[in-house]
């Protein structure tokens, strides 16, 4: 695979980082109701990134097991939108959403289902801007749930495809949970990518 | 609608409950499988609004995300630990069904719809639930036996490091297990050298009779045999040990192995030996002290009648010789009874200071006189000082005593050779010594060694020389070293010997002095004093006899007690006219000292001669209170006694 990293222009980034904002605060009132306490969802600024770029922060940044969350999405737009969580948010988080005491890290179907519902409500919140288009549909598949650890992270989209990430930290009872939001475009996706967000804008 | 008529038909076949909302959350579809859980009849809900049937689905938190479908947007998904029971279907043991959730977004006539797929998790749930039973039931049975593993760890560590060699063997003897400290014990070079190996067999000495087999079936009937047995090592050489030998048990009670406990005890037994050899030193002086005590009276009697027999004969010059022979041979009588009583510690001990480096030179100048022309005596040792304090006489004494034996011992070698030693004692470089003389381990000591090169001590003589009369030689009297050892011991000191087939080394400790300074006393040479009375006690009738009748020939009055109560009466009635106590020190129903103090509160100034054959020691510290008092050791020649009522009278009319 060739890697090459393409750049944002300043109106991409700019139509880019609302939307990922946008999600989080959506994120953040959801959850906050679901559990009845307060939360906050911060999100970091964009980065741009080729795949290999993506594993070595992966493997840096995370020395441990994660739950990987993914979503795939084809139609108008194709590619993956995926969030990354180190086992030690991801046992913050359940013990916290769901009022119970995690003692290992262990993962059970229930476990994996939470995980896959905070992912899910995150990605919603970003990606339902991109399906209000006129130009055309974009379908999505159900959520698949991955455990892996940080140095087996896969390489991710086709050749030249656009990989976007930011940090997304879960502040939950002064703790800061950090994960990673990954939003891949396929090369070929990418005009019509950057035309719906234009078209959509940010409400 | 047409489409989705296609649809439903497909969607009541599937496993999960799936309903389907328009956009206003009217129901428009509930499929067979929704009915069954509900248990009520499509129509009940199809028409009727999902969040007027489920309110909680009506909240901002399901809303939100149920819009973003019905716009077309992503599938949300609902999980079962943050949702529980998003339909209240029962089971029908009667609890909930637990439930996921999943909406998606279904187009059908440019319509949006949102299609509701309700996955039983029941089942899962009783799944996992066992699962995880399990799964504890294995970790606590892994975390048993991590405990288990960390008590055998722990147990295998302090065995290790216990002071006792350790062997786990099968009931047949053959070893599983042993400690370093068995590895040590034998010279076994490694665990696995060992292992495999019959403890019986290739450890324990023949035992005698049918030993071997009576504790094999002991520790087979599940009981623990202790004693001593002894151990052979690899290099077929043997120690004693303190042995248990213990059953370990199976399950089912059976003896399946045993566990040894095994201490060396030769270093104990040596203690024991040693100990042993103590007390029959003890044992042996308490006796030789009272019969020399006996021996010091009957001289004192002989003594006299001799000096009064031969103050009767002067006239007849052979039998006055004759008397003086038999007078000769008395006081060598006395002599050895003096030096069984330096033995046994009841010797007369003049202490004085002196330096032990000159002292030691001078004697080996003197000894070279006795020592033959072709035994080469030397020092090795140049430092004059070493100051000590004690009786030089005694210490010469016990020194000549070594130094023959030593000669004796170097006879037949060639180039004979006695090496005198002398240097500061430092206990750290000795620890042997330390161990067998604990005192060595403080205090200053100066070291003399006396080395020869003869043919050494067997092992089985060594512990016996210091023994009275014990000798290995034909005309042995067997008390040099006896009086040896009593002589450094009345001088505070220590003695010990090593020997090998090299030679034999002869080691002595000796105090050195601290800066006290002790006066000695010097007693005043008397003038003669006649016609007065003595009041002479003594439980002995020959001693208080011959005394009498020598004392009387002296001019003086004498009065008889036989014991210290007799003397007290005796004071009562004629104390006035007593110028003079002659006192025994150990008599039956009043002791000396006893007697002295009850006569001293009728007459507090009367002068009091103890007499004693027993350990002048012991008799100073009883004595030394009384003022007007002096103290004369048994068997006392007339002219010293004669001497010293003169000089003491003297003295204490002065």
């Amino acid at each position: 695979m060739t890697d090459v990293i393409q750049q944002l222009s300043e109106q991409q980034g700019s139509l880019l980082q609302d939307i990922f904002v946008h999600g989080a605060k959506q994120a953040e009132s959801v959850l906050e109701e679901m559990v009845a306490q307060p939360m906050q969802v911060v999100i970091d600024a964009v980065q741009v990134l080729d795949a290999t770029s993506l594993q070595q922060q992966v493997a840096k940044s995370y020395d441990v097991n994660l739950s990987w969350i993914c979503m795939r999405f084809s139609g108008l737009v194709s590619g993956s939108v995926s969030m990354l969580f180190p086992q030690d948010s991801t046992a913050v988080l359940i013990n916290t959403l769901t009022q119970s005491k995690m003692s290992n890290y262990e993962m059970d179907i229930f476990r994996m289902g939470t995980m896959t519902e905070v992912a899910n409500i995150l990605i919603n919140g970003v990606m339902c801007k991109l399906c209000g288009s006129k130009q055309g549909e974009v379908s999505f598949d159900l959520p698949d749930y991955v455990e892996l650890s940080a140095t087996d992270f896969p390489v991710i989209g086709q050749d030249y495809s656009m990989i976007m990430t930011s940090n997304v930290h879960f502040g939950v009872s002064g703790l800061n949970l950090p994960s990673l939001f990954v939003l891949q475009i396929e090369q070929k996706s990418l005009s019509p990518f950057w035309y719906v967000l234009e078209e959509v804008g940010v409400v | 609608m047409t489409d989705m008529t296609a649809c439903f038909d497909l969607l009541q076949t599937l496993p999960d409950g799936v309903c389907i909302v328009d956009q206003d959350y009217n129901i428009v579809f509930w499929n067979k499988r929704l009915v069954q859980w509900s248990q009520q009849a499509a129509s009940r809900f199809v028409g009727q609004k999902l969040t007027d049937l489920y309110p909680s689905l009506d909240s901002p938190a399901y809303r939100i995300r149920i819009d973003q479908v019905l716009r077309n947007g992503p599938p949300a998904f609902f999980s079962m630990l943050l949702h529980h029971h998003l339909f209240d279907f029962k089971n029908p043991d009667g609890s909930l069904q637990a439930q996921r959730v999943t909406v998606a977004p279904l187009c059908s006539n440019n319509e949006i719809f949102a299609l509701f797929t309700v996955v039983d998790m029941t089942r899962s749930v009783l799944r996992e639930e066992k699962y995880k039973k399990v799964l504890l039931s294995y970790e606590h049975e892994i975390e048993q036996r991590k405990q288990l593993e960390q008590q055998n760890n722990m147990l295998v560590r302090a065995v290790d490091k216990a002071a006792e060699a350790f062997v786990i063997m099968r009931i047949h003897g053959e070893i599983e297990y042993v400690n370093k400290v068995f590895l040590v014990q034998t010279g076994c070079s490694s665990e696995d050298s060992v292992l495999g190996e019959s403890y019986w067999d290739a450890y324990l000495m023949p035992l005698e009779g049918s030993m071997n087999r009576t504790i094999r079936q002991v520790v087979s009937s599940a009981e623990t045999w202790q004693g001593r047995l002894e151990i052979k090592r690899k290099d077929n050489s043997t120690f004693m040990a303190s042995v248990s030998i213990a059953p370990i048990m199976n399950r089912q009670g059976k003896v399946t192995h045993a566990v040894v406990v095994q201490e060396d005890i030769n270093e104990q037994l040596k203690f024991e030996m040693q100990y042993r050899q103590s007390q029959k030193q003890e044992a042996l002086a308490t006796l030789i002290g009272g019969i020399a005590h006996d021996f010091n009276n009957l001289l004192s009697g002989m003594l006299g009648h001799l000096y009064l027999a031969n103050r009767e004969v002067k006239d007849m010059p052979k039998t006055s010789v004759r008397l003086s022979k038999i007078q000769d041979v008395v006081n060598d009588i006395a002599g050895i009874v003096q030096q069984l009583m330096t033995f046994a510690r009841k010797g007369e001990v003049k202490k004085r200071k002196f330096p032990l480096g000159s002292f030691i030179k001078e004697f080996v100048r003197l000894a070279e006189h006795t020592v033959p022309d072709n035994i080469k005596l030397s020092i090795d040792f140049q430092r004059a000082d070493f100051p000590c304090q004690g009786d030089v006489e005694s210490l010469q004494e016990a020194l000549l005593n070594i130094i023959q034996n030593a000669v004796d011992a170097v006879v037949d070698t060639q180039d004979p050779t006695i090496i005198v030693g002398l240097q500061s004692w430092d206990a750290d470089k000795a620890p042997v010594w330390v161990e067998k003389h604990a005192v060595l381990a403080e205090g200053r000591f100066a070291h003399v060694t006396i080395a020869d090169n003869g043919s050494g001590i067997k092992e089985e003589d060594i512990h016996k020389v210091f023994d009275p009369f014990f000798t290995t030689k034909a005309l042995g009297s067997g008390l040099g070293l006896a009086v040896a050892i009593g002589n450094i011991k009345n001088n505070h000191g220590m003695i010990d010997i090593e020997s090998s087939l090299q030679g034999t080394v002869v080691h002595i400790w000796l105090p050195l002095l601290e800066n006290k300074q002790n006066e000695e006393k010097h007693a005043a040479r008397p003038s003669g004093a006649m016609n007065q009375t003595i009041l002479l006690v003594d439980d002995d009738a020959f001693v208080r006899d011959t005394s009498t009748e020598f004392l009387e020939l002296l001019g003086y009055q004498i009065l008889q007690a036989e014991d210290g109560q007799y003397a007290v009466d005796i004071m009562r009635e004629h104390g006035a006219q007593v110028d003079l106590i002659v006192m025994d020190m150990v008599m039956p129903r009043m002791v000396g000292t006893a007697a002295a103090t009850q006569i001293r509160q009728l007459y507090p100034d009367v002068p009091i001669i103890f007499a004693t054959a027993y350990d002048q020691s012991i008799s100073i510290k009883a004595t030394k209170d009384f003022s007007h008092s002096l103290l004369m050791s048994k068997p006392f020649h007339p002219d010293s006694l004669q001497e010293n009522i003169e000089a003491f009278l003297h003295l204490c009319s002065s």
